[in-house]
């Protein structure tokens, strides 16, 4: 057979000449001491040295995966790829960083959304895919031992073959559980187990010196299911860090024993109106008897028992508005229907507007088309999340509850009414709150997300803007409470003073992180965000 | 030739929103979260476990496919590396379409093909198929005269001189390779069993271009798809049948609009003249044995259960799920032409499905391609394991006492 002479050579060709030209993104502004070509030349030898030839490299086909993300930020190219294969080679990495003046952008798994792993000033991007590793699972003493590419689905597998939990996050199951841990198992469901964070046994940690420094009881030669004991312990240091404190190669952490039986109960009510829902959330966490608990409203719900758009729009059109779902589990199937049980009437006693969906309803309602199976696993076994693009943009706060139900309503009118339009932008059901109570002296959780159409790419972007005015909005009512992101928002213009004029407290926070950022990472190299000598950073680091 | 004959022509930047959408949630990297009961089973995606770095996982290649149509990168070998290792066994795009409505498969199958209209695309050990292709017209560079002579061995029409309903399209593999004679004889024998009127196309069935769509010469594969439905289309054949998942995936997405003959993978036809009681197995001999599904029969053309319900048919066999299948299976390793480029990444990947297979304690991995076949046999070598790699054809011919 012969060749024919390019058929489709001309369509393409023609399709690359009148394609604009963009100015290529990697063209850092000139920095004069950090990531000098000649010094990353010199870093990626050394690497290549250090880690083997295979696992460095500046190639612009490797560096290209790594200049984006979900956000909007605009695409910016690491200079060298290396994926270490041990702690050696991490703080290997960091002493040539040191060594040549370069910075490094730790990375777990790459699902962030916000440009957290983007690297801002170039550099080398620590990945760790190489090290994905579980180094143990004690079943007797509850806990797992990981590296940092171990991701969500990996352990839960792992720890339900033993008839163990991990404490899920509201994240897809790719994500790393180490850096997910780390930044407070974001918008967990089990509220019972607290944040993330609070599972955290030990952590061993390379710090951007390449020092390698270990927390929890191993800092004290012990085992992870001794108490730690006397004396001070580093491992807070490292919440909400964001990776600018150094490396966790190796982290321990809680696991939970899964029940021999499960029951979901789905609580619901169709009015718009928070206030019953409110006090049902908080008998049901108070009587501590439910494993996971949450409020959702239709939009959200709907994200989660859809598999695709049309699922998702049967399911928020057929459910009603505010909805409860918790879970029970017990040695036997009796203990969790008593417990079932019991939660049904404290529900009621809050109202009688509440009726109960049986599972069996649930489907009936959605045509059939729902997996009730799945979700509900979804929802007490495995990572929930895997519908990100486009369907969501999360405004997280951690509020108090008496205030919850003002900032909702608050944030709903700001992006249903918003200037400039005499028509609401979004449906008020477009807006939609996923509420759950912390009841360990904690505060209330709120997430406020808006819903965009998947199918429709314009929709994401006035979701963005709406998310924004809803926001500030809340801010301005002082119920944002931006918790540890410190070390990453000092700095930014109008941020570093807006924040504290909301929160007076986060001036102190932002003081002490950049301290400690100073101490532990003398050469600013590690997730390099503001300069040490202005105190600004130069760069918008996140969105 | 002619011009637009199979699939419309697509452009690479008619996906720009699946590229440039694509989210990093890397659900693309391994199998259905709700099915994983093993870490280790959890990746799926073949050059990615190997390789590692993001380029060689689909939501890199989106980057890659990104980078380059704006201009951004230009084209060096460690990006050929990366595009050329991608097996496109459609794992990305089983875990992606359903819940992002992404199509990251179609965008690196259509990144290949410009690199070919680009002029850089392929790479040296390439050259030799498309060689062949252009000499022989079949990959293996064998002769096509040879492959009249399975029209009096297989005892079946000769369809290019006499009219027949069921033509055998036996693909450039079952047709030269000594090892495959087993399962093509036994596909002969039960067809017949089932009483179909079976023909074959002999020297006149050329390579159905899996080999050049995979490579992305999309121009090269369409003179072969255009040859091969005439002459299919003169037998006057009701239906045809694929032996090669990698025929029956083109027959099926490519060649099917433009026939009037029904594209059936035999699988599919084996398993329906079971149930209409055409064909009933016998007696097996006592053996755990495990369905592989090959990616192109499975993912691409959802064929799950007519060769499970083959296997079931026969008595004596048990039948076990290997960790990762239907939708979840693992690449042999074979796929997207990269084990010709890459045979020791090929080889790994291999070698990683037969250990599936010994963990699931299975004596035999049971498929119907022959790209699965000869890479799992080389998997099996290589691990030096004593699992064995077995035509589904065979195993039920044998059943039947083979003769």
């Amino acid at each position: 057979m012969k060749r024919p002479q390019a058929l489709a050579k001309s369509i393409y060709l023609k399709d690359m000449d009148n394609r604009r030209v963009l100015k290529r993104p990697k063209k850092m502004e000139a920095d004069p001491t950090h990531n000098l070509p000649e010094n990353i030349e010199k870093a990626l030898k050394l690497l290549k040295g250090a880690l083997g030839e295979e696992w460095a490299t500046a190639d612009d086909a490797v560096t290209a995966g790594y200049a984006r993300d979900q956000g909007f930020k605009h695409c910016m190219y690491p200079d060298i790829i290396a994926l270490p294969g041990s702690t050696d080679d991490v703080a290997k990495i960091f002493q040539i960083a040191n060594e040549c003046l370069v910075d490094v952008m730790p990375y777990g798994t790459g699902c962030n959304t916000v440009g957290l792993t983007i690297p801002l000033f170039g550099g080398i991007i620590l990945d760790a895919r190489r090290m994905d590793q579980i180094l143990a699972i004690d079943k007797d003493n509850l806990y797992a031992r990981i590296q940092p590419g171990v991701n969500y689905c990996m352990l839960q597998a792992e720890a339900q073959k033993l008839g163990m939990r991990v404490a899920n996050p509201s994240a897809p199951a790719t994500v790393s559980v180490v850096s997910n841990h780390l930044f407070c198992n974001i918008n967990t469901m089990a509220s019972k187990f607290g944040f993330g964070m609070d599972n955290i046994i030990e952590a061993q940690v390379v710090l951007p010196t390449g020092e390698v420094l270990e927390v929890g009881p191993r800092a004290y030669g012990m085992d992870p299911a001794q108490v730690a004991g006397f004396g001070p312990d580093m491992a807070t240091m490292l919440r909400f860090a964001m990776g600018t404190l150094g490396y966790v190669t190796e982290m321990t952490i809680r696991l939970y024993s899964a029940p021999a039986f499960d029951l979901e109960f789905y609580p619901a009510y169709p009015d718009d109106d928070l206030t019953d829902l409110i006090e049902a959330l908080y008998r049901l966490a108070r009587d501590n008897q439910c494993l996971e608990i949450a409020h959702l409203q239709n939009t959200f719900y709907g994200i989660f028992m859809g598999e695709n758009n049309k699922e998702t729009e049967a399911f928020v059109d057929a459910v009603p508005r505010n909805n409860i779902m918790a879970h029970f589990g017990g040695a036997t199937e009796e203990e969790a229907r008593i417990k079932v049980d019991y939660a049904r009437t404290q529900v009621q006693e809050v109202s009688e507007k509440y009726f109960f969906i049986e599972p069996e309803m649930m489907v009936e309602m959605v045509g059939g088309k729902i997996h009730l199976d799945r979700w509900n696993k979804f929802f007490r076994e495995t990572v929930r999340v895997q519908r990100v693009r486009g369907s969501f943009i999360i405004g997280a706060l951690v509020n108090s509850l008496e205030n919850f139900y003002e900032v909702e309503k608050t944030m709903r009118r700001a992006v249903t009414n918003q200037v400039g339009t005499t028509d609401g932008i979004f449906r008020p059901d477009d807006a939609s709150a996923y509420f759950q109570p912390y009841h360990m002296g904690r505060m209330a959780y709120l997430e406020f997300d808006l819903y965009t159409h998947q199918d429709d790419k314009d929709d994401f972007l006035r979701a963005y803007m709406g998310f924004f005015r809803a926001f500030f909005t809340a801010q301005a009512m002082g119920s944002v409470a931006a918790a540890g992101t410190a070390s990453l928002l000092k700095g930014l213009p109008g941020l570093d003073i807006a924040l504290p004029m909301a929160q007076p407290e986060f001036a102190n926070l932002m003081g002490l992180a950049a301290a400690l950022k100073q101490t532990v990472d003398p050469n600013d190299i590690c997730n390099r965000r503001w300069d040490y000598d202005t105190g600004t950073a130069k760069k918008f680091s996140i969105f | 030739m002619k011009e637009n004959l199979t699939k419309t022509r697509e452009l690479l930047s008619q996906y720009r929103e699946d590229y440039a959408l694509c989210s990093k949630c890397k659900i693309c990297h391994g199998n259905h979260v709700q099915e994983v009961n093993h870490a280790r089973f959890f990746r799926n995606c073949p050059s990615g476990s190997r390789f590692r770095y993001e380029a060689y996982y689909a939501s890199g290649r989106m980057e890659l496919a990104r980078a380059l149509n704006l201009k951004e990168i230009t084209v060096t070998p460690q990006y050929k590396h990366a595009l050329y290792t991608c097996m496109e066994c459609g794992s990305c795009q089983e875990q992606c379409y359903p819940v992002k409505q992404i199509f990251p498969l179609r965008v690196i199958e259509l990144l290949r093909e410009k690199a070919v209209a680009e002029g850089w695309g392929l790479l040296p050990e390439h050259a030799p198929i498309l060689k062949n292709l252009e000499e022989t017209d079949n990959f293996l560079g064998k002769p096509q005269a040879e492959r009249d002579k399975l029209i009096a061995e297989l005892g079946v029409k000769d369809a290019a001189k006499e009219k027949c309903k069921v033509l055998l399209f036996i693909g450039c593999q079952y047709s030269y390779k000594p090892e495959l004679k087993k399962a093509l004889t036994s596909a002969a024998r039960l067809l017949k069993k089932a009483k179909a009127e079976v023909g074959i196309l002999g020297s006149q069935e050329l390579c159905c271009g899996a080999p050049l769509l995979e490579l992305g010469d999309r121009d090269f594969f369409e003179s072969f798809a255009a040859e091969n439905i005439k002459r299919i289309e003169a037998t006057g054949a009701e239906t045809v049948i694929t032996l090669c998942a990698h025929c029956a995936s083109v027959f099926a997405e490519e060649y099917a609009p433009f026939m009037n003959a029904q594209p059936v993978h035999i699988t599919q036809y084996i398993s329906e003249a079971l149930a209409a009681g055409k064909l009933k197995a016998g007696k097996s001999a006592k053996s755990t044995v495990a369905w592989h599904d090959p990616c192109r029969l499975g993912r691409r053309l959802k064929v799950y259960d007519e060769p499970r319900a083959i296997l079931d048919a026969i008595p004596g066999l048990k039948r076990v799920e290997l960790e990762r299948s239907k939708g979840n299976t693992l690449c042999c390793g074979n796929g997207g032409m990269a084990a010709q480029a890459y045979p020791e990444f090929g080889l790994d990947v291999a070698k990683e499905r037969v250990f599936e297979a010994e963990f699931a304690g299975v004596d035999k991995i049971v498929t119907a391609c022959p790209w699965c076949e000869e890479m799992l046999q080389d998997g099996i070598v290589g691990r030096k394991s004593k699992v064995q790699v077995e035509n589904i054809l065979t195993l039920l011919d044998e059943s039947m006492g083979g003769k």
